[in-house]
């Protein structure tokens, strides 16, 4: 009887789940560095990016956002969780991230972002993220080393609706992201 | 040719005082202990006076005001009177030449440039953009520092203004919300991020605050 006390609990604990919006967290995390351009080259430097990060939906955005010249795929982790339940990441450099769905309004998924680095809170911040966005944290662990976080979400109820990105890909060609995000050198 | 013979040669000009000291010296010291030579100069000097004495010298009191004179009253030929005023210029012609010059040269670059210059002042003639610069149609990115301490408020006054039924297109909404976290720029001790967001990919850029 005890036996069947307990899987009945469990059949219903899934059940209850399967009925949970459960949320797929994709992270990536990405080591991004920029060439030193010497004065005597006069062609730009080429971008070299991963080619695993072009499979996840990744490279065009990075183009796009940053005008680094080298991206390489560190990490790539994927993990579910209910609204309102945590999940965390190992990140490079010893950080570590939790990522908490809230809510989903929408095509509009609500996150809580907490980042720790050991036991010490670095940062925490509540963002949203559209059912096709994505969200990158960028740290600076060295000079012209940058760590770039980049987090997608998927959920049934998310609306999705495929983004726009334009960006044609020139590898050789670096395309010059705006100006604000140029890293300090 | 012997030294008495060289010494003859100078004996003159030595009698008239036209030699160098060193020469004057040496012509001295020769005639001293020469008996020839010195006859020779003895005959020289009864020459010269002799001369002296026939010859009768003009007088020369106005002999230069004279001769001015009658340059003034010559005749020039043109030539040599514009060669003239040439050189009287000197090098207050080669300044005109030069200022000439320049003046030729601005008033050229001046009738060259002039449309060029009305049409960058217009500003009618579009400017070539690079390839790599940002496209024309590329959405705006919104540029936003949030404050830690008031970013989950912010959130969600954005969120439920952009439930309401009259939402806009995503983009609108998008930098609306980010001009509320503008509005929201850190005050007091919390840490503030930047933010970049660009609402047509949904791709938000947020960079972690430097640790100590």
């Amino acid at each position: 009887m005890l036996l069947a006390v307990c899987l009945a609990s469990a059949g219903t604990r899934g059940l209850a789940q399967a009925g949970t919006s459960s949320v797929k967290i994709r992270v990536n995390s990405i080591l991004a560095t920029y060439a030193d351009s010497s004065a005597n080259s006069r062609r730009a430097p080429a971008i070299k990016m991963d080619a695993r990060l072009n499979s996840y939906g990744v490279a065009e955005r990075l183009r796009m956002m940053f005008n680094y010249t080298n991206y390489r795929l560190m990490r790539h982790q994927e993990d579910k969780a209910a609204l309102g339940d945590a999940v965390a990441f190992n990140l490079p450099g010893g950080h570590i991230l939790h990522v908490s769905p809230l809510e989903v309004r929408g095509n509009l998924l609500m996150l809580d972002l907490v980042m720790f680095e050991g036991a010490r809170l670095i940062m925490r911040m509540p963002m949203r993220i559209m059912g096709d966005g994505m969200l990158m944290l960028v740290d600076e662990h060295n000079p012209n080393q940058y760590y770039i976080t980049t987090i997608s979400a998927t959920c049934p109820q998310l609306q999705h609706e495929p983004p726009s990105i334009n960006v044609e890909a020139e590898p050789d060609v670096p395309i010059q992201a705006f100006p604000a995000l140029l890293p300090a050198q | 040719m012997t030294l008495c013979d060289e010494m003859r040669l100078l004996l003159g000009p030595f009698d008239d005082g036209e030699l160098e000291p060193h020469e004057m010296e040496e012509v001295a010291f020769h005639v001293v202990g020469c008996v020839g030579c010195k006859s020779a100069l003895d005959e020289y000097r009864t020459l010269g006076v002799a001369l002296r004495d026939v010859v009768t010298v003009p007088a020369l009191e106005h002999f230069a005001a004279d001769i001015a004179a009658r340059i003034d009253h010559t005749w020039i030929p043109l030539r040599a009177r514009l060669r003239r005023l040439r050189d009287a210029f000197g090098h207050l012609g080669s300044v005109f030449e030069i200022i000439g010059v320049a003046a030729a040269t601005a008033v050229v670059t001046l009738m060259v440039a002039a449309p060029y210059a009305r049409h960058f002042i217009a500003g009618s003639s579009p400017v070539p953009v690079a390839d790599h610069v940002a496209r024309a149609d590329a959405p705006p990115i919104v540029i936003a520092k949030v404050s830690l301490a008031n970013a989950s408020a912010v959130l969600e006054k954005a969120a439920a203004a952009d439930a309401g039924p009259d939402s806009a297109a995503p983009d609108e909404a998008a930098i609306h919300e980010s001009q509320e976290l503008v509005a929201q720029l850190g005050g007091g001790d919390s840490r503030s991020v930047a933010v970049w967001n660009e609402p047509h990919t949904g791709t938000t850029v947020v960079w972690v605050p430097d640790q100590p």
